[in-house]
């Protein structure tokens, strides 16, 4: 994945900072009701219904490995939006707290595997310094991609089952 | 007839002072204008197949000649701004027979509707690859396509002539008949009062008046009499995102008034100006949502003159004799869903043409008439759009097929196979052999792709055949992304959506209407009825079952299952939206709505329920 440049939306996770190109977040919206789906993963936390479009949501510290949290008046859902075979799709990320948008240089981008970044490589496009702070600057695509999350999860339960 | 003079001129003015300054610049906007040209010309050859198919049908309809004539006309036009002057020759050719055509000295029969059809070919195929009109070979056809154009405004044919009937409109009466409200005598009759007792009321008025039909069903036919007497309605194109959005949001609407209105009710009571001004509203967002939701269908018009089309070019490729017709075209339907049914149809038209209708000898044989007869008919019924495919040829070859599928291993051959069971073998994937393979209708296309993708859409393929009467396939096709009917209900707290269609009946059991199997509740008695119980441990992956508190009958195709419930919240319309993209393998979804209070609900897939639900 390519250094990006640009304006990035940082928010929180515990007391980790993220950022997301810009380009791709659709709206910010507050904590709402989901209606969960079983049979998913336990980070896909289920749908919402955003005026009239249905959404799949899910919690990024979920995805990312990190502890659970209680969500809070500060828990956002970050909607983005992602190109999948040129049609565009829309996905909800749950986070802890949405903080600014940034400038990022292409300069200031550094890569991340240097750091022993917690977060899995390809999860990382590179690590953003602005300002004295430190954001991970996340691959959306990649974050989002679970075309096949549902498969795997189906065929890791028949698995428990067998073992069963 | 002057202006059609200027545009020559200016096209030729045009390629003269091409001729005089052309540079590479001018190289780069011819490109562009090629494409502009294949796009408009595509346009327009898709306008001459339509028309050609109606003048076929109405030999004398005037207006249709003169918009073919229009067409080619355009397109010969358009033709000389690119330089392709061989698109330019076919048009110009085609044009001056549909010029007499239209002043009456050349009569339209089925030969010139070849002429025209072939020559739309001829240009379609130049549009798809410029290059083509360099090869020889090709150019060689177009020089005898041209030459039968000649032959043709001159009335030499090679082929007999065939004259065209013109197709009138249907009368009411046959149309109530069709509709199977009223029987021939009684129409014989009210015709027969029309003439001697009331010469100034309709048919319809006399029908009411003697009590033979009721008056919705005279306003249905007028309405199915008006659709098929209008020959093309206006269109304006709308992009599906645009149409899909006010959906949604009309969808919205509805939500946030039925949110105020409760909110109203609690506070106001219902007997107030406000609530009833408030209820007018909702009558017209109502409408408002309905017609929303029929923006997004559209007649199955367009896709059976597809049909038609290829089914009769199949007919003039093998030389059979057959009669091909369809109705019930203005049935509506979801678009999305036309997209998806045109390949299964076109493969099970094509293997009606090749295989179902036999030779001419073969059937005058089996003492049927020499002409076969397809029929394409599409209904809707209870909710779900049918469409028949009806042959009268030879049925399916039973032995043929028992024999191939023991060859594929495919027979248990200690059981005993109805004829029926023995036909859906051809269903399965695999089963396309040479025996259904050939230039036509092969491909490496089977049946099973059909099924699968009707399946799909939703849908299901019924088929029946009786050897040496003919098959008929019918697809059964639910009017997806529309409004249903749902029974909501609440299993393990969350709101779920059935089909109401397939409720058959909500009870409180008892704990002596349980049956136990090793342990686990697994069976409900109803009266005498042995009915298999849904396990929502295995359905949703919990790790428990929790205790029953209501349990729903559900039915399909004669088939119970009882499905575990803690309540059932209501039975509402339901907007169906699809199932997001990553969801789709879940296979206990169909769909997703929104439901009154905001909230998301999932609607359960039927026929996962009595499938797939328990063997894993």
């Amino acid at each position: 994945m390519e250094k990006q440049d640009g304006k990035y939306l940082t928010f929180v996770l515990g007391n980790e900072g993220y950022g997301i190109p810009i380009l791709q977040v659709k709206e910010i919206i507050g904590m709402m009701e989901i209606t969960h789906i079983p049979k998913t993963p336990s980070f896909i936390k289920g749908v919402i219904n955003l005026r009239g479009k249905i959404i799949p949501v899910m919690d990024l510290r979920l995805k990312l490995d990190m502890e659970t949290q209680e969500y809070t008046e500060r828990t956002c859902i970050i909607v983005v939006e992602i190109i999948v075979n040129q049609v565009k799709r829309f996905m909800g990320i749950i986070v802890d707290m949405v903080s600014e948008v940034v400038n990022i240089q292409q300069e200031e981008i550094e890569e991340a595997l240097d750091y022993g970044a917690k977060v899995e490589g390809d999860f990382l496009t590179g690590m953003g310094k602005v300002k004295g702070k430190v954001f991970m600057l996340l691959n959306i695509n990649k974050i989002v991609d679970f075309e096949e999350v549902v498969n795997l999860f189906n065929s890791e339960l028949k698995e428990d089952i067998a073992n069963v | 007839m002057s202006d059609e003079k200027d545009i020559d001129d200016i096209v030729k003015s045009f390629l003269e002072d091409d001729d005089k300054n052309r540079d590479q610049n001018e190289n780069l906007v011819d490109e562009e204008f090629l494409n502009d040209f294949i796009q408009e010309a595509t346009e327009h050859i898709e306008n001459i197949e339509i028309n050609a198919l109606i003048l076929e049908k109405e030999p004398g309809n005037e207006e249709v000649i003169n918009s073919l004539f229009r067409s080619y006309h355009t397109v010969k036009g358009l033709a000389g701004f690119v330089d392709q002057d061989l698109i330019g020759k076919i048009a110009h050719q085609t044009e001056t027979l549909l010029d007499g055509c239209r002043k009456k000295t050349i009569k339209a029969n089925k030969n010139i509707v070849d002429i025209i059809l072939t020559s739309s070919d001829y240009i379609k195929k130049i549009c798809e690859n410029i290059s083509v009109a360099k090869d020889t070979n090709f150019l060689k056809e177009i020089e005898s396509h041209l030459e039968v154009i000649f032959n043709a405004e001159k009335g030499i044919f090679n082929d007999i002539t065939v004259e065209l009937k013109p197709e009138n409109p249907p009368k009411l009466g046959e149309i109530l008949i069709e509709e199977k409200k009223i029987n021939q005598e009684d129409v014989d009759k009210i015709i027969e009062k029309q003439k001697t007792e009331h010469p100034d009321l309709k048919f319809g008025q006399i029908a009411v008046k003697e009590k033979k039909v009721e008056a919705k069903d005279v306003i249905q036919a007028t309405r199915i009499q008006q659709a098929k007497a209008s020959i093309s309605e206006d269109y304006m194109r709308i992009s599906t995102d645009k149409v899909d959005s006010l959906v949604d949001m009309v969808g919205e609407l509805v939500i946030s008034q039925s949110l105020i209105e409760q909110f109203a009710i609690s506070q106001l009571g219902t007997d107030n100006i406000f609530i009833a001004n408030f209820n007018r509203m909702s009558r017209i967002t109502k409408d408002l949502q309905n017609l929303a939701m029929f923006l997004r269908m559209v007649p199955l018009k367009s896709t059976f003159q597809k049909i038609t089309r290829i089914a009769r070019d199949t007919i003039n490729e093998l030389g059979k004799n057959i009669e091909f017709t369809t109705s019930g075209d203005e049935t509506e339907i979801d678009r999305v869903i036309t997209e998806k049914l045109l390949d299964p149809l076109v493969h099970l038209v094509k293997n009606a043409i090749s295989h179902g209708i036999e030779s001419a000898e073969d059937r005058i044989k089996a003492g049927k008439p020499p002409k076969g007869v397809i029929k394409v008919n599409a209904y809707n019924k209870r909710g779900s759009i049918y469409i028949e495919i009806i042959d009268d040829g030879g049925g399916i070859n039973t032995e043929r097929v028992y024999q191939k599928a023991l060859e594929k291993g495919l027979i248990d051959t200690s059981k005993e196979y109805s004829d029926k069971e023995i036909q859906e073998f051809i269903m399965l994937p695999g089963f396309s052999t040479v025996e259904v393979a050939n230039k036509i209708s092969g491909r490496g296309v089977g049946m099973d792709v059909v099924k699968t993708e009707i399946q799909k859409i939703g849908g299901k393929v019924e088929l029946n055949s009786i050897k040496g009467q003919g098959s008929s396939f019918v697809l059964k096709i639910p009017v997806n992304h529309a409004i249903m009917n749902g029974t909501v209900i609440d299993i393990e707290g969350s709101n779920y959506i059935l089909p109401t269609i397939n409720v058959k009946q909500i009870l409180q059991p008892t704990s002596d209407q349980w049956i136990f199997m090793q342990g686990i509740r697994s069976m409900i008695k109803v009266r005498e009825d042995i009915i298999p119980l849904v396990s929502i441990k295995k359905l949703f992956g919990k790790s428990r079952e929790e205790e029953p508190v209501l349990i729903v009958i559900i039915e399909l195709d004669q088939k119970y299952k009882a499905l575990p419930v803690r309540n059932v919240v209501g039975r509402q319309e339901v907007v169906v939206k699809s199932v997001n993209e990553q969801f789709v393998n879940l296979g206990y979804v169909s769909g997703m709505s929104i439901l009154g209070d905001g909230k998301v609900s999932l609607i359960l897939d039927i026929e996962n329920l009595f499938t797939s639900e328990g063997e894993r």
